[in-house]
């Protein structure tokens, strides 16, 4: 079985890669690709179902001050619906005029984004990666270049940046009463 | 009666920064309304828990007694590099939006506004 964290790099690092190659192959290798990753992540559930919840330390630091990535049965079900709505969406856009390297970087970068904030143990992190999503997902929106989608795209980001202000706030008063934002420690510091 | 510290008024200031938002039409006030927000909330967590007279986390604080939480400190560094991120990104939106539309005016713009282009 893969590392939780090589799930979340992988398909960043090959949408990085795939620039490199014409774009006919990169579409085949795009589907290629998203086929192995949706196996890698059906193993994890199938560990998950068998052995219980995984936790990761990211780089190997103590409990305390790692990044921790857990994959309970919800997450790694989560994780597993993602990579098969993206493997869906990377078949549909396959013929599609506006499915160029750039448009493949940012889409495979979104789903990275999305199965982190499902793995994630921490509400921080959470945060991160949702306000990071949501600037991926505004170019995406603004991606054809017309009145209608610049405007969408401006109004789309707006609205997210101030609910996640909104999150945040509420993270800071959790913060406050809790003195710990992750969700495994049962007892503060 | 509410006691004055920092965090009072930065629960004042985010709902200044609300205000903003939803009281005035022009997108750069929008997006200065976002920043306020976002100051508002470094000002709570840099303020929430502090014990006056503690040390700053750095160095060797062994001998120390009271060292100040450096968690949130940690986790506001990260915010401040996201709020600049969503402001300049969001500046460049709107320097896209008035290119194509000359307004900066919301509801001008949503009447400019055509699904057919």
């Amino acid at each position: 079985m893969i590392n939780l964290h090589w799930i979340i790099l992988l398909p960043i690092i090959f949408g990085t890669v795939v620039k490199l190659l014409p774009l006919k192959t990169a579409k085949k290798l795009m589907v290629l690709f998203q086929a192995v990753l949706l196996v890698l992540v059906f193993v994890i559930f199938i560990e998950v179902r068998k052995n219980g919840t995984i936790l990761e330390n990211i780089g190997g630091w103590p409990d305390t001050i790692s990044i921790t990535l857990r994959a309970d049965l919800l997450a790694s079900a989560m994780a597993l619906l993602t990579c098969l709505l993206f493997f869906a969406m990377l078949t549909f856009v396959q013929n599609k005029h506006y499915a160029d390297h750039l448009f493949f970087f940012l889409f495979l970068s979104l789903e990275s984004l999305i199965i982190g904030i499902f793995l994630s143990n921490d509400l921080f992190n959470i945060f991160v990666l949702i306000e990071a999503s949501t600037l991926i997902i505004t170019i995406l929106i603004m991606y054809k270049k017309t009145n209608l989608s610049k405007y969408d795209g401006m109004m789309y980001f707006l609205i997210n940046v101030v609910a996640m202000s909104f999150f945040l706030m509420g993270l800071g008063m959790l913060y406050k009463k809790l003195v710990f934002l992750t969700s495994t420690r049962s007892k503060p510091l | 009666m509410i006691a004055i510290n920092g965090e009072s008024i930065s629960i004042i200031l985010f709902f200044v920064g609300v205000y903003g938002l939803i009281a005035r039409r022009n997108i750069i006030k929008s997006v200065m309304s976002i920043s306020i927000m976002q100051v508002a909330i470094i000002l709570y967590f840099i303020t929430t828990n502090i014990a006056p007279g503690s040390a700053p986390p750095i160095g060797d604080v062994a001998q120390t007694l009271q060292v100040a939480d450096p968690l949130p400190q940690a986790l506001m560094i990260t915010d401040i590099v996201i709020g600049i991120g969503v402001t300049a990104a969001g500046l460049t939106m709107f320097i896209h939006l008035y290119h194509r539309y000359g307004s900066s005016n919301w509801q001008k713009i949503m009447k400019k506004r055509t699904p057919h282009d």
